[in-house]
């Protein structure tokens, strides 16, 4: 199956603006922001992606919590999720894929490679 | 424009409001730090580390790699204070003072060119190889073939343009023309050249090139050749275990090793060394000679005790008297001693040194030299310890053994060489298609095997299946013209199987059943 719509939950305007620049005119994905875990607890049902990013560390709902309320809903319980973290250690990976995520993206990521990271753990998910 | 034109030119919007607006953001900081030692209400140094904590994670995203680095020294500074409970009366000026000075210089200072320097590197991605040839048309016709197989090419005219784009994402490797010698890249450099003669290829050497061909050269020996310069483990960061019972020194050293690109995982109790040496699999250990609790002399001793670990480099960090004591009983399982205190420059070339030479010998134990994947006996002992994991955490895992269809008639038909390419593209398409965490291995001849840690059996019959349909489309090339060539696999679940040996019979008869069936098929055990 291709990847097509990806649904990127971030707090941080700039890091959503750029992310946003990067999925859609490098990767070529249809992509609808968030700036919370509670917005894209809504946008869920409403956009249908066949991939959520995930920023960790979000003020309210964090990326844990959120991956936690979005596997409780209809909409969201299958869903293939990516974390975005600054704290990208082995153990921290580990402990991210326990909770049910698919990867992790590290923080500061590259623009320009950003729809690449995505395209590959896409592609080689099990 | 083209696409990137665009891309680049919108980023570099977003990047100077960026810019515009980071001096108010790094003010805040320093308002908020002011605020904390004089006392104020309202937990000013909590909000102060959530800030730095997010200009990390954005500054070299929007092309201020130094704020990153800045902020993430600044951010950690503040948990520090905030882990031990510092008060504002007890507030020390520095290093608080010294980083929020260095990460306002970093807000002023102008954005690299190209937005998007991380200087980490990404995860997943293609290897990137960098080509760089005067002639462009001759450079974007060698990016179009190295990106058949599998490499993530770009082509650039000048060595500036190049070092440029490597700032944001540095290449595996780089093929230069011998023309620009040096390329001011921290990757191997392999040079290509119309001249095969010594001065040529002595030039090549001193200005530190790894690799020399001579044109007109067969593609299949560049991509040997950049296999062999970059190798699958060598684009691997380093793993370092550090063992110190006193929590911040360890976490010191840590943090020094992960910012030269080196994994450091830390323990601070000796005691509990031994899961962690056979689960995170270090290329060297970093251990405190002296420790109350344990002596190191004695852990290491331990560590020595078994086959695995017997040449797994131990460097201690001890002071200066300790090492007239111990000198003697080097022999006990040290390699080697660093006094402290040590400068971190010194002890990243220490460390990387020593875990470099280890990870290459034991590659040349555990690979296999023509595919560069896992050799037999390496592969087993892989097998053993992710049974015993999955087995411990309960957790699932697929065992899949592939083989080669009528690998013989493809030796007969077009000889040994062309047979061995088919294996090494087969190697090199799993190596592209399997994640870091699933184990690559060359069983023997034209059997080959991978461990999924994690995965269920059904989902890694997926895999293989759409795996096996990519490797039947593959061209290979032959004087006598191209052909094709297929595998039949077996896969077999670990909780069906929770044993080693038991879970290599399951695979092999369904492998035998998938022969049975007509072959380039993929049969689940049981």
């Amino acid at each position: 199956m291709e990847l097509r719509r990806v649904l990127m939950v971030e707090d941080e305007p700039d890091i959503r603006l750029v992310a946003q620049l990067a999925l859609e005119s490098i990767g070529g994905y249809t992509v609808r922001t968030c700036a919370s875990g509670a917005e894209a607890l809504d946008a869920v049902g409403e956009f249908g992606p066949d991939l959520v990013i995930l920023d960790v560390m979000m003020p309210g709902l964090d990326g844990p919590t959120t991956l936690g309320r979005l596997r409780e809903t209809q909409a969201g319980g299958n869903v293939p999720v990516v974390f975005m973290t600054a704290k990208a250690q082995p153990q921290e990976i580990a402990r991210f894929r326990n909770l049910g995520a698919l990867d992790v993206v590290a923080k500061p990521f590259d623009p320009l490679t950003l729809s690449e990271q995505i395209r590959n753990i896409w592609e080689t998910r099990p | 424009m083209s696409i990137t034109e665009q891309v680049q030119e919108r980023l570099q919007a977003l990047q100077q409001d960026y810019g515009r607006r980071l001096p108010e953001r790094v003010a805040h900081i320093e308002g908020l730090w002011r605020d904390f030692t004089r006392g104020s209400a309202g937990d000013p140094l909590t909000t102060a580390r959530r800030l730095a904590h997010t200009l990390a994670g954005s500054g070299a995203t929007l092309g201020y790699p130094q704020v990153s680095a800045a902020a993430a020294e600044l951010e950690r500074a503040f948990a520090d204070l905030i882990g031990r409970g510092v008060t504002s009366e007890d507030a020390p000026p520095e290093p608080v003072g010294r980083l929020v000075r260095a990460l306002s210089a970093a807000a002023q200072a102008p954005a690299a060119r190209t937005p998007g320097s991380t200087g980490t590197r990404p995860l997943g991605t293609r290897r990137g190889v960098y080509i760089l040839d005067s002639d462009a048309a001759r450079g974007a016709a060698l990016a179009e073939q190295l990106d058949r197989f599998g490499y993530a090419a770009r082509t650039f005219d000048t060595p500036a343009a190049l070092e440029n784009a490597a700032r944001c994402a540095p290449p595996a490797a780089v093929v230069t023309d011998a023309h620009f010698p040096s390329t001011g890249v921290a990757a191997p450099a392999i040079h290509v050249s119309d001249n095969a003669d010594f001065a040529s290829r002595l030039a090549a050497v001193r200005a530190g090139g790894q690799g020399y061909l001579v044109r007109p050269f067969d593609i299949g020996q560049l991509v040997d050749l950049i296999d062999a310069v970059t190798g699958r483990l060598l684009a691997d960061p380093l793993r370092v275990l550090v063992v110190d019972d006193d929590e911040s020194l360890a976490d010191y050293a840590a943090l020094v090793l992960q910012r030269a690109g080196m994994i450091p995982q830390v323990v601070t109790q000796p005691t509990a060394v031994l899961g962690p040496l056979v689960e995170f699999r270090p290329d060297l250990v970093l251990m405190d000679l002296n420790m109350p609790t344990c002596d190191g002399m004695e852990v290491a001793s331990v560590i020595r005790q078994q086959p695995e670990f017997i040449s797994v480099p131990i460097v201690f960090l001890s002071t200066e008297t300790e090492v007239a004591a111990h000198l003697s009983a080097k022999r006990l399982g040290a390699d080697d001693f660093l006094v402290k205190p040590i400068q971190p420059e010194r002890l990243v070339a220490e460390v990387a040194t020593r875990a470099e030479r280890f990870r290459a010998l034991r590659n040349l134990l555990v690979r296999d030299g023509a595919t560069g994947l896992l050799n037999h006996t390496a592969v087993m002992e892989s097998l053993r310890v992710e049974v015993a994991r999955a087995l411990r955490t309960q957790a699932p895992m697929a065992f899949v053994m592939i083989d080669v269809d009528h690998f013989k008639r493809v030796n007969d038909r077009y000889g040994h060489p062309i047979g061995d390419r088919v294996l090494k593209s087969l190697a090199r398409l799993l190596q592209q298609r399997f994640r870091k965490t699933d184990v690559l291995g060359r069983f023997g001849g034209e059997e080959f095997c991978v461990i999924l840690p994690g995965a269920e059996a059904a989902v890694a019959a997926r895999i293989v299946d759409e795996f096996r349909s990519r490797f039947a489309q593959l061209r290979h090339r032959a004087p006598e013209g191209e052909f094709g060539v297929t595998f039949s696999a077996g896969v077999a679940d670990v909780r069906d199987q929770p044993d080693a040996q038991l879970l290599l019979e399951a695979a092999d008869e369904a492998l035998y059943k998938a022969k049975n069936a007509g072959r380039n098929l993929v049969v689940l055990a049981g």
